[in-house]
């Protein structure tokens, strides 16, 4: 077909290993780690680290990488990569934790700027939403979807609308189609490429500007006897200095970032070889430092700063809508948005650097939040 | 399942050869497509499956019973109580969030917040499997068919093609296919597949693509800076695009019935060739207008039987009630109110009557005339709300400065998929023998071809609208 270039088909991984993570919009990690789908529960039962990031853990950490140390070092540890994209926060995390009952393991926890607020992406926020019933249709139906479209991939073109024009498209798989290991979570194909040096840089960010990371993920964590602390997978222009702040914080061990001969593909994921490197170092650290991170006491009930964790937040319209209209209302002739908190994505949930646009937002719409603690 | 879906796909291959293997053992063959339809529907939602099982049983038992009943007023109370029974039902759980909306005022309605309760969920279908229940009800109270088996009930009412959205088949239509041996219901391959294929096509090359592009035009504001003529435009996509989606799903619903071995109604002809108000609604959506005209209009309401006053507010009962079928909104009911109106005006005016109006020049201002009134009521059928459906109609009759009357690009994309709409539309003018020109190959070419078309332009499987009534 004119105009369209061939790519060539692309790689289709070994189901038995690997499971698809992504395609065309669709997050199939979400469902199938969510939901502990096909298996997938019992290694995340079996692990006994969880790591949790957003896309710079999911290309930063390599479980697999780690184990093969932890092996060696005797030190009986299984670690699961347990990070998400989309630049996800803890927020789903907890869910997760939640909904698979997880108990009784060490969380290393990621502080990026993805990660230092509490929200939630609308890929997960769909996978709390749904039964595991859903989820499994969810995931067959957009796996089919995969399957059919790498069927014609280099067969037949695609049109879609461009600015505008009618155009040809080139693959018929479309989008980023990363694959995860069953066992560990890791993703595959990692970025490969020395581009970018990582080093320390002007951004400084604040933890937990809401407050309810350490009200909802913290609790959460205690509850079901979760042994977590801190880390910053590196990138250009991080923050090193803030894991030692939300140590000194919330009393809980870390694992302080080493970001020599460290590189990224894009100034944020970790390269491959980098990647490797990293997590080799995770791995030594923690080796080293298990009986000291054994006796850290998990958060102390000093801290829990509400008994009530999840809340329901009612807002008069004017509010943009952040999910869909679904969320209104319409009491009275007044909408109302109705959210549970930790499923929404909004005020609570947003990035700080959007938080302050919603906030000029709503000043149009004066005394609006009639917010109203709920016992779950 | 969406029909469109690749997951549909499977379980009818899988329907289809099954189908085809038991054909010999009826009774095998009813149990299978039973389990099948069951399976269909289960997937969507278990709940809603639940309660569609419920609702079809305990009419089946209803008129069961109306039927073993000696004396005439019995039956008349037992069917009377099979109604309320289907009609309690679509009440109760299509309109009670509505009816507490709009009466909330009333001093024994609950207090606000609405309570839990009133926050309705739309089940699957059942605008679809109540009408076909009332329908076969009082068909056997009218001894227009006799009562079948409930095996035959469940199949008939349950069938997976149309249960979601159509179209509503009568009993007297689907139940004699279904009562003689399977064998003898002929698989129509190649008119099945052209059926599946032009709904496949309708539905993911024109009202897909067209829904992308003017979606936006129906959020809060969108649609303002545009020209009157832009507004037109959108209305006409609109018009456009449900006839794509929902004529779409009607056309791949009579398909996999042919494909299965049932023959099932037109729900389409062509709407947009109607010159006047009365065709229009003889084209659009048949089986629900001639279910209304049948059971309510004539059979309720007594028809024109009672002198012009009455039968106009028969009309306009009808035509209100129709919208409010459509969905729990008052745009809806406006909808079904404004094309009431026009059917009385065309009524008073004898336009109704061709044989008054013969003149060319008539019937040709008159079809301009009734078209550009069908596409203004789109506008309150599509609208979030009323009081954005008066605005946009507003716009479309305010003309702007030069500058301001262009028609923007992506408009001009949306309506490249709306030449397929055209071509059906004037392949079924009278001029073209159909049956002529769609000879068995002339079929299976086509559909071959856009089945082609499917593959290059369909992207991700979209929802049909009347999923959603």
């Amino acid at each position: 077909m004119p105009g369209v270039k061939h790519t060539g088909r692309s790689k289709l991984y070994n189901p038995r290993q690997y499971f698809l993570a992504h395609y065309a919009g669709f997050g199939f990690d979400y469902f199938i780690l969510g939901h502990g789908l096909f298996g997938v529960k019992q290694h995340l039962k079996d692990a006994s680290l969880l790591l949790v990031s957003s896309s710079k853990g999911l290309y930063g950490f390599q479980a697999h990488t780690m184990n093969k140390l932890f092996k060696q070092y005797d030190t009986n540890l299984k670690a699961y990569n347990l990070s998400f994209g989309l630049g996800e926060g803890y927020t789903f995390v907890t869910w997760l934790v939640q909904h698979n009952n997880l108990q009784n393991k060490f969380v290393l926890l990621d502080i990026t700027d993805d990660t230092t607020d509490y929200h939630i992406s609308p890929q997960a926020f769909k996978a709390v939403h749904a039964t595991t019933y859903e989820a499994y249709k969810e995931v067959i139906e957009h796996g089919l979807q995969f399957l059919f479209d790498w069927c014609l991939q280099t067969i037949l073109p695609r049109l879609v609308i461009q600015e505008n024009k009618i155009v040809f498209t080139i693959p018929f798989v479309r989008g980023a189609n990363n694959w995860r290991r069953w066992d560990t979570g890791d993703i595959v194909p990692e970025l490969e490429g020395d581009n970018q040096a990582v080093a320390p840089g002007p951004i400084y960010i604040n933890f937990d500007n809401l407050g309810l990371i350490n009200k909802i993920t913290f609790r959460v964590f205690d509850k079901h006897h979760l042994n977590y602390g801190f880390t910053t997978v590196p990138y250009k222009n991080y923050d090193p200095g803030l894991i030692q702040k939300v140590a000194a914080v919330t009393n809980h061990w870390i694992l302080p970032p080493e970001w020599e001969d460290l590189y990224t593909k894009d100034g944020v994921h970790l390269t491959k070889t980098s990647a490797q490197k990293y997590s080799t170092r995770l791995a030594t650290q923690m080796s080293d430092q298990i009986d000291e991170m054994k006796r850290t006491s998990t958060l102390s009930q000093d801290s829990i700063l509400d008994e009530k964790p999840y809340l329901v937040e009612i807002f008069p319209i004017g509010y943009p809508a952040p999910i869909g209209t679904l969320l209104f209302e319409k009491i009275k002739g007044t909408y109302y948005i109705y959210k549970h908190i930790y499923l929404q994505n909004r005020l609570q949930g947003m990035r700080p650097w959007e938080f302050e646009d919603y906030r000029a937002a709503s000043d149009v719409n004066t005394s609006l939040a009639i917010s109203q603690t709920l016992t779950e | 399942m969406l029909f469109t879906q690749h997951t549909f796909l499977f379980f009818f291959l899988v329907v289809f050869l099954v189908n085809l293997i038991t054909r010999r053992w009826t009774k095998l063959n009813h149990i299978f497509l039973i389990l099948a339809n069951f399976i269909f529907f289960a997937y969507w939602s278990i709940p809603d499956f639940i309660l569609m099982v419920s609702v079809v049983y305990l009419t089946y038992l209803m008129i069961r019973w109306m039927n073993s009943v000696k004396t005439i007023s019995s039956q008349k109370t037992l069917l009377i109580l099979t109604v309320w029974l289907d009609l309690g039902a679509l009440i109760l759980f299509k309109y009670r969030g509505f009816l507490y909306e709009n009466f909330s005022y009333l001093p024994f309605m609950p207090a606000y917040p609405r309570p839990s309760f009133f926050n309705a969920i739309l089940p699957l279908g059942i605008s679809f499997y109540t009408f076909q229940c009332l329908s076969y009800a009082i068909d056997v109270y009218q001894k227009k068919i006799k009562l079948t088996s409930l095996s035959h009930f469940v199949l008939y009412i349950t069938f997976f093609p149309q249960i979601i959205a159509g179209p509503i088949v009568r009993g007297s239509q689907l139940i004699p296919q279904i009562d003689q041996p399977s064998k003898n219901r002929p698989i129509q391959l190649e008119t099945g597949l052209y059926w599946f294929a032009l709904g496949f096509f309708f539905k993911a090359v024109c009202a897909d693509y067209i829904s992308d592009i003017i979606d936006p035009y129906w959020i809060s504001g969108q649609h303002e800076a545009l020209s009157a003529f832009a507004h037109w435009i959108i209305a006409f996509l609109y018009s456009c695009q449900i006839f794509s989606d929902f004529g779409g799903y009607s056309f791949m619903a009579i398909g996999l019935g042919f494909l299965l071995g049932f023959q099932l109604p037109e729900n389409f002809n062509a709407p947009y060739l109607a010159k006047s108000f009365g065709e229009f609604w003889k084209r659009w959506h048949i089986t629900l207008s001639s279910f209304l005209k049948d059971y309510l209009y004539i059979g309720a309401l007594g028809g024109n039987r009672h002198g012009a006053r009455r039968t106009i507010i028969n009309i306009i009962i009808v035509m209100l009630l129709g919208g409010l079928w459509h969905g729990p909104a008052w745009t809806f009911i406006c909808w079904g109110g404004l094309h009431g109106l026009a059917l009385i005006i065309e009524r008073l005016v004898g336009l109704h009557d061709r044989r008054q109006w013969h003149h060319w020049l008539i019937t040709l201002c008159w079809f301009f005339v009734v078209q550009a009134v069908i596409l203004l009521t789109w506008v309150f059928f599509r609208a979030p709300s009323l009081s954005y459906a008066l605005s946009f109609v507003k716009c479309m009759f305010i003309f702007k400065p030069f500058e301001n009357s262009l028609i923007p690009p992506d408009l001009m994309v949306g309506l490249i998929f709306t030449i397929p709409v055209l071509i059906h539309h004037i392949a079924r003018l009278p001029q073209f023998n159909g049956t002529r020109l769609f000879n068995p190959l002339l079929k299976g070419s086509l559909a071959g071809f856009m089945f082609f078309i499917i593959l290059i332009f369909m992207h991700r499987p979209q929802g049909f609208i009347y999923f959603t009534f």
